[in-house]
């Protein structure tokens, strides 16, 4: 019988490399989609989740066992996520744009986008790309959750237990996150 | 029985969180409100979106990313070692306290032991030292006691042989 996570994420603390192996050959691959929802980007996702995967391998030995492994590993992956989207969201403000009488021939200055980039952009179709710019205005908080439930098909407890809040407000933000969707996409037609 | 409208439990009620009670109300309520049916049919459409957008996300090498999953955790070890090693060894550190302390008792002892006078150091002229004062009484050098305690010393000359006059001079001097 395969053993569980929580004994596996035990075994992680005790340094047993197999039983991290096992848990980076389960998780690896929701992990890294959950990153790429909720970044809208692959090269960032892949950077965020491996993160989590190496925070797991450090912090295994906080894992108390009152939640569920998934709940506390998932949770790592969405705070990471959430960090590196308020992070970039400095950056833009920091870095001014061309303002109007500068040089139009001059380069301006191009901070990091959220966006995907063009090859991402012709392999998702037209669709899928109103569907991002959409989830691009939600907050991190309303993107995890909403992308939470329908990637990950988790519950409102569970997703409240991810996101470090109560259940009513889990269900607030998935709300809030359909509203805005619904609005936007059909906005763009 | 809802009075309002069951907006922020139509999500969950669309993925089956609810529990039975609630389920049956918000099922019943949808029944009889037209908006709430269709904003539930909306709200549907867009999860089932969503899901659908996940599956087109491409999956990478997973040998690579495991690779690398590997790569950044020893490199953290590394660092984590590095930031944990003091940068002088111990022995340094000792050698470097002990130096410092004998800088400073070597410091204090110039400063306050060195500087008393000797025995064979010669007494001061004091007629030289009359002629600098004027008519301050040079007698009064013999009672050194009396001169440590005043208040104003006002002649530089007397201040700076100050410290070459001792009780044990004048003794010399009266035996002599």
């Amino acid at each position: 019988m395969a053993e569980s996570d929580e004994d596996l994420c035990r075994q992680v603390a005790e340094h047993n490399a197999s039983a991290f192996e096992t848990l980076l050959d389960r998780h690896q691959a929701r992990a890294f989609r959950l990153a790429c929802s909720i970044l809208g980007n692959e090269a960032d996702a892949r950077d965020i989740s491996q993160e989590a995967f190496v925070r797991l391998y450090e912090s295994a030995g906080k894992f108390d066992g009152r939640s569920r492994f998934s709940t506390w590993f998932y949770r790592i992956v969405v705070n990471l996520c959430i960090d590196h989207t308020r992070r970039n969201k400095w950056w833009r403000k920091m870095v001014p744009f061309a303002a109007p009488d500068d040089d139009p021939d001059a380069p301006a200055i191009d901070p990091p986008s959220l966006e995907p980039g063009p090859d991402e952009t012709a392999i998702r179709g037209e669709a899928s790309r109103r569907l991002h710019e959409a989830l691009a205005g939600l907050s991190p908080a309303q993107r995890a959750a909403v992308l939470l439930q329908t990637e990950e098909d988790l519950t409102s407890r569970e997703i409240a237990g991810i996101l470090n809040c109560s259940e009513s407000t889990a269900r607030v933000h998935i709300h809030r996150a359909l509203a805005h969707l619904k609005k936007i996409m059909k906005q763009n037609g | 029985m809802f009075d309002r409208h069951p907006k922020t439990a139509l999500a969950a009620y669309l993925h089956g969180d609810l529990a039975p009670a609630e389920r049956e109300r918000v099922r019943a309520h949808l029944v009889r409100c037209d908006r709430c049916r269709i904003d539930a049919a909306a709200d549907a459409a867009t999860l089932k979106a969503l899901a659908q957008d996940a599956a087109e996300i491409r999956e990478p090498d997973w040998c690579a990313y495991r690779a690398e999953v590997y790569r950044k955790i020893a490199a953290r070890r590394i660092a984590a070692r590095s930031a944990r090693r003091p940068s002088w060894s111990p022995r340094i550190r000792w050698a470097s306290t002990a130096a410092a302390g004998a800088i400073a008792a070597a410091i204090v002892f110039f400063l306050f032991i060195v500087r008393q006078p000797h025995p064979g150091v010669p007494p001061v002229d004091q007629l030289a030292m009359e002629d600098a004062m004027g008519s301050a009484e040079v007698g009064m050098f013999r009672n050194y006691p009396m001169v440590e305690h005043l208040d104003l010393l006002e002649n530089y000359d007397v201040i700076e042989h100050l410290d070459e006059i001792s009780p044990a001079d004048t003794a010399n001097e009266n035996r002599s």
